[in-house]
């Protein structure tokens, strides 16, 4: 496994044949209903999570992913919900606290959270990421 | 599953990966080996039998998809140029000359976009701490998407102006 060899210095292109295996990967899985590659606004990965998997208060749910050639990333989660939207991200670039990693949690609270470290792979990271995500929908049916 | 203790509730979710056999686990491993690597470690990373990583490194090498460095021992990696010839051959079959021609022009003025709003050449000039600091109508997260897309916008533009000239090629070919 490679380093990432992003330090902020040198920004790099998004990585579209990482955006297209995990495109074809993920549109296998029964959570995803779409995954395509676009370029409107942003060149990046959108994935449309099905319906089935949340409650009816959730009227959309969709990951946007962006990967860079130099193994930077940044990943989006959005529910459109009837009471507002959701959100939060995962990021890994350089950043005024020194830390290459974070997680920014939704958008009541102010400040990231704790810092995380995140796997190199970009594999290991969707995976850290869909996990996240599937305790959300498990919270959601809990509420 | 005894379903007995089951609540309202979706499954769990799949695992996108985990029905990668050796071949595509080491193509998977390949797309991020960005520095000559020896297919021990590969085998390694990828937990199967090194001749097995060997066989498929070999044969991705002659494909193309993944350079091959002879020497003690032999090393692999990703092969960009590749995934370009690869990128642009799919422009070419998929648009017209004209859509190819479009969509160069609006790359360029994306990148010219940039380059007057960062008073840079290139994004590699921009430092983005410093320009986060100094600005207040944007985050340090705004720029690096900023950087990342313009850096992205040359990417692309290179891309479809080569696609543009292979298809023009073509056709001035058959017309001819």
């Amino acid at each position: 496994m490679t380093p990432p060899t992003g330090d902020g210095a040198s920004p790099a292109p998004i990585d579209r044949p990482i955006l297209e295996l995990l495109r074809d990967r993920l549109d296998t899985t029964q959570q995803v209903e779409t995954a395509t590659i676009t370029d409107e606004g942003h060149l990046e990965l959108r994935v449309g999570l099905s319906d089935a998997y949340y409650p009816e208060t959730v009227r959309e749910a969709r990951l946007a992913v962006r990967w860079y050639e130099n193994d930077d990333f940044k990943i989006h989660y959005r529910e459109v919900r009837e009471d507002g939207d959701w959100e939060c991200r995962w990021d890994r670039h350089r950043n005024p606290h020194n830390e290459r990693d974070y997680f920014h949690p939704p958008p009541e609270a102010q400040s990231p959270g704790e810092d995380a470290s995140w796997p190199t792979d970009y594999r290991e990271v969707l995976r850290f990421v869909l996990d996240e995500i599937e305790d959300r929908v498990q919270t959601l049916w809990r509420g | 599953m005894t379903g007995s203790d089951v609540s309202d509730g979706p499954p769990p979710f799949e695992d996108a990966f985990s029905s990668d056999d050796a071949e595509q686990q080491i193509y998977a491993e390949m797309l991020q080996t960005r520095t000559p690597t020896a297919a021990s470690a590969i085998a390694e990373t990828v937990g199967c039998d090194p001749k097995t990583a060997r066989k498929y490194l070999r044969w991705f090498a002659e494909l193309g998809i993944v350079t091959r460095h002879e020497g003690h021992p032999t090393t692999y990696e990703r092969n960009d140029s590749y995934f370009e010839w690869r990128r642009i051959n799919r422009l070419a079959a998929e648009h017209s000359a004209e859509e190819l021609r479009r969509h160069v022009r609006e790359r360029s003025e994306k990148i010219a976009a940039y380059e007057s709003e960062y008073d840079a050449s290139t994004p590699d000039e921009v430092d983005a701490l410093r320009v986060a600091d100094s600005r207040t109508d944007k985050s340090i997260d705004d720029v690096y998407d900023d950087l990342g897309d313009w850096q992205t916008a040359r990417r692309e533009r290179r891309q479809y102006e080569r696609a543009r000239q292979r298809r023009t090629g073509s056709t001035e070919q058959a017309s001819g």
